[in-house]
């Protein structure tokens, strides 16, 4: 293997996540450790923590090639995915962390005592944390590969990487992942910025857009050979068929709207980025590890000025190269899929190995994170929901730490071999698909749920069961090419309100006072400040411990 | 309180739901316009690109200062 420095960066970055993840499980003694660090991690260390959880592989270098192949319509990756905290902020952050607990199906029971209702969050949980990580797992593997220059071998790079992760969430839990995640998240936005200032040096962003400008012909720009790691399609040759020409505008014309995606997608494809990241179950636990709700809310602040700062790079990446690189480097193969390594090419080919290596760093790191945040929801959803609440609630904490570690061991395991078997398979609508049902299960179940009253539990089972149904039978219709139609957010959103209003209002029941005391404690433990009640909030209905019992 | 946290959200969610979904319209019904150059950047680039993520900071600190605030003056008494 070439010893590089894109590969030592890597190697350090890994090494260092597993020292702390291991260091941090001497601190994690308790079930609250474990799932949400205590509930005592701070303002900054938590806004830290989620914007690293929450920007993936896929953001940290999918962003900038989209721009790159598409113009403006992957702009509004870079703000629709950053756009999802203002709902979470105005609507689920603060009452989520008031009322306690440590999941989002420990909401579903606690809000509508309902064991069936828990059920249901946990199915949705591991259908949104399975598609997300498996998404990130084949991307491990080509990382990897790119790091190494194509030396190391594409299965051993996720053996490694999924095993790495895997250990460290398994002993470290919530504490670990945080300490983590913070780090993570600076190691990415060094890397997105410093090699960014080093190149605008170079190149100013309005020199680089004049050209854009300028060029209203046929695509004029030379096609670049010889700068892509994993080789470019040329034009000109056989491979660059009419159809991709297509996709490569002039200039002037990829400065503007409905390349890719048409009014009715666009429109979609916001609806699903900016309900879907409200809805998203590993970035929802976090907010329990804040210790109240003002702390949750200046979390999502800092979130969002984190996360803005990071996204409003990658466009001026994406510009970069398609105008430095060319349009055509873009077309990583003969099906057309934008290369993911538009930051590594662009800092290779100008800005030397240093840059290249702090990229590779930074794109270490958003693997990390983002799968380690993965882990931890869904291997929640089965130790703590599952087992810990309705299979064995009178288990031990002991117990309940074990069977984490072996759900978090068990999951890495099935992650890496689930990865190992998607390699050359088109994964890219897995990460949507994860979107498009968190924006039509969990987000109109939160919504409703906290400022909702006369929400009822079949309301709820229906909405998120219509919603994120319809959500899959759109994308596997689509892939099965029984239809078009990429976005399906723009329906199964909706639907998903109006069968959880509909039904709500068919079956909301006369109440007895003892369901109108255990719902009006409910509300309290969500919307009355922790300085005006009692120091535990969670609300315990006699109904609660029957169910669960 | 509750009702007076739940109309701040929705009047905010209402200006950041208008200022992003009027994007694809616009870029529809006035396309040369909004890739009119504004500091040599495409219109609608610096908008989504950059200034609505400055709206979303500014919804996000009056909301949270808001929130922050009223919460603080109930446990005063006030």
């Amino acid at each position: 293997m070439v010893v590089s420095l894109p590969l030592i960066a890597a190697v350090l970055v890994l090494a260092l996540t597993m020292v702390i993840g291991l260091l941090s499980a001497r601190k994690t003694k308790t079930l609250s450790d474990y799932w949400v660090a205590g509930r005592s991690v701070g303002v900054f260390t938590n806004a830290s923590a989620i914007s690293s959880n929450y920007l993936s592989a896929a953001s940290f270098l999918g962003v900038a090639a989209f721009v790159w192949a598409n113009g403006f319509d992957g702009v509004w990756y870079s703000t629709g995915f950053a756009a999802g905290y203002i709902l979470l902020l105005l609507f689920i952050a603060s009452p989520l962390r008031r009322f306690g607990q440590y999941t989002i199906p420990d909401f579903c029971q606690g809000r509508f005592f309902s064991t069936r209702l828990r059920k249901a969050g946990i199915a949705w949980t591991s259908v949104i944390s399975a598609l997300y990580i498996v998404a990130q797992m084949v991307g491990v593997g080509t990382l990897m590969e790119s790091v190494t220059g194509g030396s190391l071998p594409w299965a051993t790079g996720v053996i490694i990487l999924g095993g790495v992760i895997t250990l460290y969430v398994a002993f470290g839990g919530m504490t670990g992942v945080t300490l983590t995640q913070m780090l993570q998240f600076w190691i990415m936005l060094t890397a997105m910025i410093v090699p960014l200032v080093i190149l605008l040096s170079q190149h100013s962003y309005t020199e680089l857009l004049m050209h854009a400008y300028e060029d209203r012909g046929a695509i004029s720009a030379p096609a670049e050979t010889g700068v892509a790691d994993g080789g470019t399609t040329v034009r000109g040759t056989a491979a660059f068929s009419s159809a991709e020409q297509e996709r490569l505008p002039n200039g002037y014309a990829w400065l503007g709207p409905f390349k890719k995606w048409k009014l009715f997608d666009s429109l979609s494809l916001l609806i699903a980025l900016v309900c879907g990241t409200a809805g998203l179950p590993h970035i929802l636990a976090r907010f329990y590890t804040n210790p109240d709700a003002a702390k949750a809310r200046w979390s999502t602040v800092w979130v969002l000025i984190f996360i803005g700062v990071f996204y409003i790079t990658t466009p001026i990446w994406g510009t970069y190269a398609r105008m430095v690189l060319g349009p055509e480097a873009v077309l990583q193969n003969a099906a057309g899929q934008p290369n993911p390594n538009t930051m590594m090419l662009i800092t290779s080919a100008e800005a030397g190995e240093w840059a290249k290596a702090l990229v590779a760093a930074g794109a270490i790191a958003a693997l990390l994170s983002t799968v380690s945040g993965l882990l931890i929801a869904l291997s929640s959803a089965f130790a703590h929901d599952l087992y810990g609440e309705i299979l064995r609630p009178q288990a031990s904490d002991r117990q309940k730490i074990l069977a984490a570690k072996i759900a978090v061991l068990a999951f890495g395991a099935l992650a890496i071999g689930i990865g190992l078997t998607f390699r050359d398979r088109n994964i890219a609508w897995m990460v949507g698909l994860a979107f498009s049902v968190a924006a039509s299960t969990f987000f109109p179940l939160l919504t409703c749920g906290i400022w909702w009253r006369k929400m009822t539990e079949q309301g709820a089972l229906a909405g998120i069961t219509v919603g994120g149904l319809i959500s899959a039978v759109i994308v596997v219709g689509t892939l099965a090419n029984l239809w078009q139609f990429e976005q399906p957010a723009v329906i199964s959103v909706p639907i998903a309100f109006l069968a959880i209003f509909f039904v709500s209002r068919r079956t909301y029941p006369k109440l007895s006072d003892e369901q109108t005391g255990a719902l009006s404690r409910a509300f309290h433990a969500l919307h009355t400040p922790e300085h005006l009640r009692e120091p535990d909030p969670t609300p315990e209905p006699p109904q609660l411990r029957e169910q669960t019992g | 309180m509750q009702g007076k946290q739940l109309r701040l959200s929705a009047v905010l969610a209402v200006v950041f739901l208008a200022s992003v979904f009027v994007v694809p319209f616009l870029n529809s019904a006035l396309p040369d316009a909004m890739l009119m150059p504004v500091m040599g950047i495409p219109l609608v680039w610096l908008w989504v690109g950059i200034v609505l993520h400055l709206e979303f900071w500014a919804i996000a600190i009056v909301y949270t200062l808001c929130s922050n605030k009223w919460e603080g003056e109930i446990g005063d008494g006030r």
